[in-house]
């Protein structure tokens, strides 16, 4: 009998989502529209602004790893936000305008540079193991901490895609607004990201620390 | 589709990011390889596992309210209590 997929529930909200407190309010197999698909945002900047901040503040220390680093960037990200409002097309997409607005924040802090320019994917130091496979790790439902190792030692290209499509569930098209690539660069770079957790998680260096 | 054509668009299958006719496509050679399913099943719990892992830090009370503050410090007008109104209030008086 071959398997069946049962997809993540689609949630549907025809304004920006109440997504606080976190984690409590943050199903999974929530979804926000896509660009194409949602109505434009149309509001106030708080209005618009403050649903995110959890989950800008989360993004904030995947990318700094770092408390205060990420408090700094959320706190710098909202005022330029704010002065550049008035610059932001009513009825368009506030989540990736905002989300930008933080990545490119980031990687012109010098975190973010020494980030970007450091790492690469060839630099990881895999460990391929024989006996601990990416499957029998996650049908054994091995700890989130394990997973989250795994993220940390993404590049910071892999990472940042990975946690705006599985985390954010963002559209392929909306991330390409949020990191300026075309939509083919998204998808190859979620490919790549995958492959790479997936070496991650089977190699000992993850599964065992 | 084949094997090799479902395996390039899996990541988009489990993302919701295809077409509906890829969508349509792509369930029918699931339906009929065991192979494809469970690999397209084991995207999907990764993607799960991925997200359930990743939602991990929380913004303190203190830090969100210290960013509406700052919100709205910025938002009030800056002229809002200028000489123009104590000025026009002497001359009405």
């Amino acid at each position: 009998m071959p398997l069946v997929l049962a997809q993540p529930a689609r949630w549907i909200c025809p304004q920006q989502p109440a997504i606080e407190p976190w984690p409590d309010n943050f199903p999974l197999g929530y979804t926000v529209h896509s660009v194409t698909e949602r109505a434009g945002d149309t509001g106030s900047f708080e209005e618009l602004a403050m649903p995110h901040f959890a989950r800008l503040f989360n993004f904030a220390c995947w990318l700094t790893a770092e408390k205060a680093a990420a408090e700094d960037l959320v706190q710098e990200t909202y005022m330029k936000a704010l002065r550049g409002f008035s610059g932001f097309q009513q009825g368009t997409n506030f989540r990736a305008w905002i989300y930008r607005i933080l990545r490119n924040t980031f990687l012109t802090s010098q975190a973010g540079l020494k980030n970007s320019t450091s790492i690469d994917d060839d630099e990881i130091a895999f460990e391929p193991s024989t006996d601990v496979t990416p499957e029998a790790i996650l049908i054994a439902q091995v700890e989130q901490e394990t997973i989250r190792r795994a993220l940390e030692q993404l590049p910071l290209n892999s990472r940042e895609v990975i946690l705006l499509c599985d985390l954010e569930e963002m559209s392929y098209q909306e991330i390409s607004q949020t990191i300026g690539v075309p939509i083919g660069t998204v998808m190859s770079r979620i490919a790549r990201a995958r492959k790479s957790m997936r070496t991650l998680l089977g190699s000992r260096k993850v599964a065992t620390q | 589709m084949t094997c090799e054509e479902v395996g390039r668009m899996l990541d988009a299958y489990v993302d919701e990011n295809c077409s509906p006719e890829e969508r349509t496509a792509i369930e029918a050679h699931l339906h009929s390889c065991t192979s494809c399913a469970s690999a397209a099943l084991r995207r999907l719990q990764m993607k799960r596992a991925t997200r359930e892992a990743a939602a991990r830090y929380s913004p303190s009370p203190d830090f969100r309210r210290r960013i509406e503050e700052s919100i709205r410090a910025k938002q009030r007008p800056a002229h809002w209590f200028s000489w123009g109104r104590p000025l026009a209030a002497l001359a009405t008086a």
